[in-house]
């Protein structure tokens, strides 16, 4: 070969050593800066007050939940200037498959509300703290009642802590009812006596603008469901199964078709188009059946409706099915890096009168009675908290306990329920899925 | 003058002959070089497409619930979801999005780049516009936005009324969903318009004229010149939009608000997987649901291929 030759092969050699030691040298360099982004520290085992710490917090609820717990979380950060809260929410449905996802990958929030429909999932999979160290201690439990912090257990191990307990109720639009010319009730309703309202009410808002209806299809709402199965003397889980038919389904779902035949419920179609917005909060029907604590948000509606509580229908004085249900529980997600910092923010969610004083009865009944004593009682709140004493002794039924399945359970009831609120599956028919989801979900 | 002037140049610097062509082999350093520069992309394909898919094809044999280690099961999950209405709902939901949905949106796509084709003033512009809904189209903000469209009272439903039709927003409609997201689709038409637009700009001219000369009018050139010359890319077209059309989730699970539509109506396969994986904890069927979505496109990408040789022309061929 030429001397030109030579050494321009002698240069591409040298440079495609070059080349390829640039190329490793890049290539390292992007592994070393992608593992320097994640990093996970060893969790403290205690707080360090001087330890700049940040805490994720998500919840699900509607907007006004939000701005409450955002003035509660505000009110925290004061009292605590070296932890800071990073918020999400999002509605019922769309909370938990992020929160699944996020168990899954283990990045759950530090704090976040837990139900008994997830309890033991998360529990039983240790994807959430046991909070029995910190009770006592980080967590003030002497203000609130035993059985409440117990219904967050699974396996004698309490891994979410009840911030309230609620019950459901009848809420009634009495001024849109003189509107329409129907008579508001006085004492409790029977199933029937509902339904005939509801028909009633639909019959005189059909002229209106925007149509009014009785109430939305009751027949969707799984807590309902489990008041009026403890009204026929059955309950949800026994001994670890179902403890009713699939008869007794479709009698319940039964009732769907009625409601809608009457005109009494809200057509499938229009009830879709509600997002963010809730029909009684609109006006759009006189009444429905929900949590009591809910009439805060339903009174801060478009329409601002006035609202007045009673009690669900029932058929039998001595059989009313009512029940405490203990609600929005706080868990710390297991992957948290300051779960001392966590429970703190617990403790001060569940037991602080400022917070309890935010919130008023919108939880519920706070579960804690320091919280409580917070609560000047006026308006809405008092409202509730009337409700809450007149139903306290009636109250004959039981919460189902968290099984592993309950969340789906739960989240297959509402959607078939759809399709027989569309009318494209019978009660039977609808009864077969849902059984047959739940032999799946149960096991 | 001397006879030095007259004496040939100096031979060139090459006057060896230049060694015998023999296969280039690459240096082994060119290679390894190759393969260093590969290696992000390489790492990141085995451990986020190929690893997982691996996984995912044992997992569809176990039922896992991803908190429990996973439990062998054999074909347990692939019996259970021929007997599950909500799986046939699926297919059927999906089915109907690709065969309707995906024919309209390719003729859209040719129809309008049929008119673009001829250079008017303006048909950049155009071009860019129909164009940009295809790249923004699959996003969630647009999905949300479609949605609200198409509500009670919405836009569409105002428009609908104004021309005597009855009032109702499609959102509630379990009737009217799939159309809704069919336009969703249809709406989208731009990326496979410029395609469509590259391939007709390649079609001879002389081929129009030759036709015209023997009286042929523009439907018979359209049929008999347009579509044989455009097949390949109507191939790929078709090929694309139809595995794409599989695949869509993130329209649905938007317009559906996260529920798979009202009474199931928008309940797509992929929806169903992510329901089934996420919401109810059973990884293992959704796995199951996942190889058979595969499959299925697999052997539809078999028979788009086999069936080209019948239909498609590629240009260079003889005759036919």
């Amino acid at each position: 070969m030429t001397t030109r030759a030579i050494t321009s092969a002698a240069r591409s050699t040298a440079r495609r050593g070059a080349l390829t030691a640039g190329a490793i040298l890049a290539v390292g360099s992007l592994a070393v800066l992608t593992g320097c982004s994640g990093g996970s520290t060893e969790p403290a085992a205690s707080a360090d007050p001087d330890e700049k710490v940040t805490l994720n917090f998500a919840w699900w609820g509607d907007a006004s939940r939000a701005e409450r717990y955002e003035a509660a979380i505000d009110l925290f950060e004061e009292q605590n200037p070296n932890i800071t809260i990073q918020t999400s929410f999002a509605s019922f449905g769309d909370y938990w498959t992020a929160r699944n996802t996020e168990a899954a990958s283990r990045t759950l929030p530090d704090v976040f509300q837990m139900d008994l429909a997830y309890l033991a999932e998360y529990g039983g999979f240790g994807h959430v703290l046991p909070l029995d160290e910190y009770l006592g201690d980080t967590i003030a439990t002497d203000a609130i009642e035993p059985s409440l912090v117990e219904a967050g257990a699974v396996d004698d191990q309490i891994f979410g802590l009840a911030s309230s307990s609620s019950t459901l109720a009848t809420l009634f639009n009495g001024p849109l009812l003189e509107q329409l010319g129907v008579e508001v009730p006085e004492g409790p309703l029977t199933w029937d006596e509902y339904d005939d309202l509801l028909a009633e009410v639909s019959a005189a808002g059909a002229s209106s603008d925007p149509v009014v209806y009785g109430s939305l299809d009751y027949t969707q709402y799984f807590w309902l469901f489990q008041i009026w199965l403890g009204q026929q003397g059955l309950s949800f889980i026994e001994d670890g199964e179902l403890g009713f038919e699939q008869a007794d389904l479709a009698d319940w779902w039964s009732r769907s078709a009625t409601i809608h035949e009457s005109g009494g419920a809200m057509p499938a179609e229009r009830q879709a188009q509600f997002e963010g917005v809730d029909a009684l909060g609109a006006a759009e029907i006189a009444s429905d059946i929900s949590w009591a604590n809910f009439l805060p948000r339903f009174s801060e509606g478009p329409a601002a409706p006035e609202l007045s509580l009673a009690m669900p229908p029932y058929d039998d004085e001595d059989n009313t099915g009512m029940f405490l249900k203990p609600g929005l529980m706080l868990s710390i997600g297991t992957n948290s890096e300051h779960p001392a910092q966590a429970a703190a923010f617990i403790d001060f969610l569940v037991n602080d009168p400022e917070v309890g004083a935010i919130f008023g009865m919108s939880r519920g009944v706070p579960a804690s009675a320091t919280a409580a004593e917070g609560i000047e009682a006026s308006g809405l709140d008092e409202q509730i908290l009337a409700y809450q004493e007149s139903v306290a002794d009636k109250l004959d039924g039981q919460a189902p306990p968290a099984v592993q399945g309950l969340g789906t359970l739960e989240q297959t009831f509402v959607t078939i329920s759809q399709d027989v609120a569309y009318g494209a599956a019978t009660p039977g028919e609808a009864a077969e899925r849902w059984f047959a989801e739940a032999e799946n979900a149960l096991k | 003058m001397t006879v030095d002037t007259l004496a040939p140049p100096a031979p060139p610097e090459q006057l060896t002959p230049p060694p015998a062509p023999r296969r280039p082999r690459r240096r082994w350093e060119d290679i390894r070089a190759g393969y260093v520069f590969l290696a992000p992309w390489l790492v990141g394909f085995l451990l986020l497409t190929a690893g997982p898919m691996v996984a995912s094809l044992y997992l569809a044999f176990t039922d896992y619930n991803l908190f429990s280690p996973p439990q062998w099961v054999g074909f347990d999950n692939f019996v259970r979801l021929w007997s599950d209405p909500d799986y046939l709902q699926a297919w059927k939901v999906t089915a109907v999005y690709v065969l309707v949905g995906t024919p309209l949106k390719l003729a859209a796509a040719l129809g309008v780049a049929l008119i673009l084709n001829a250079a008017f003033r303006g048909s950049g512009f155009y071009r860019s516009a129909f164009y940009l809904p295809s790249l923004v189209g699959a996003s969630v903000s647009i999905a949300v936005v479609w949605k609200a469209m198409f509500i009670d009272d919405g836009p569409v439903d105002s428009i609908q009324q104004f021309f005597g039709f009855p009032a109702g927003g499609w959102v509630g409609d379990p009737d009217k969903t799939m159309p809704m997201l069919i336009l969703l689709a249809v709406w989208q038409f731009g990326a496979p318009m410029v395609i469509f637009l590259a391939g007709l700009k390649q079609v001879p001219h002389e081929l129009y004229e030759a036709a015209s000369v023997d009286g042929a009018g523009p439907i018979r050139k359209f049929a008999a010149i347009t579509i044989p010359m455009l097949s390949p890319v109507i191939f790929f077209n078709l090929l694309l939009e139809t595995i794409n059309a599989f695949q869509v989730f993130a329209s649905a699970f938007i317009i559906s608000g996260g529920t798979g539509g009202p009474a199931r109506s928008t309940l797509f396969y992929t929806l169903y997987l992510y329901f089934r994986g996420f919401r109810d904890f059973q990884m293992g069927y959704a796995s199951a649901m996942a190889w058979i979505l595969v499959l299925v496109i697999a052997f539809i990408t078999v028979i788009f291929f086999r069936s080209s040789r019948l239909w498609v022309h590629y240009a260079g061929d003889e005759g036919r």
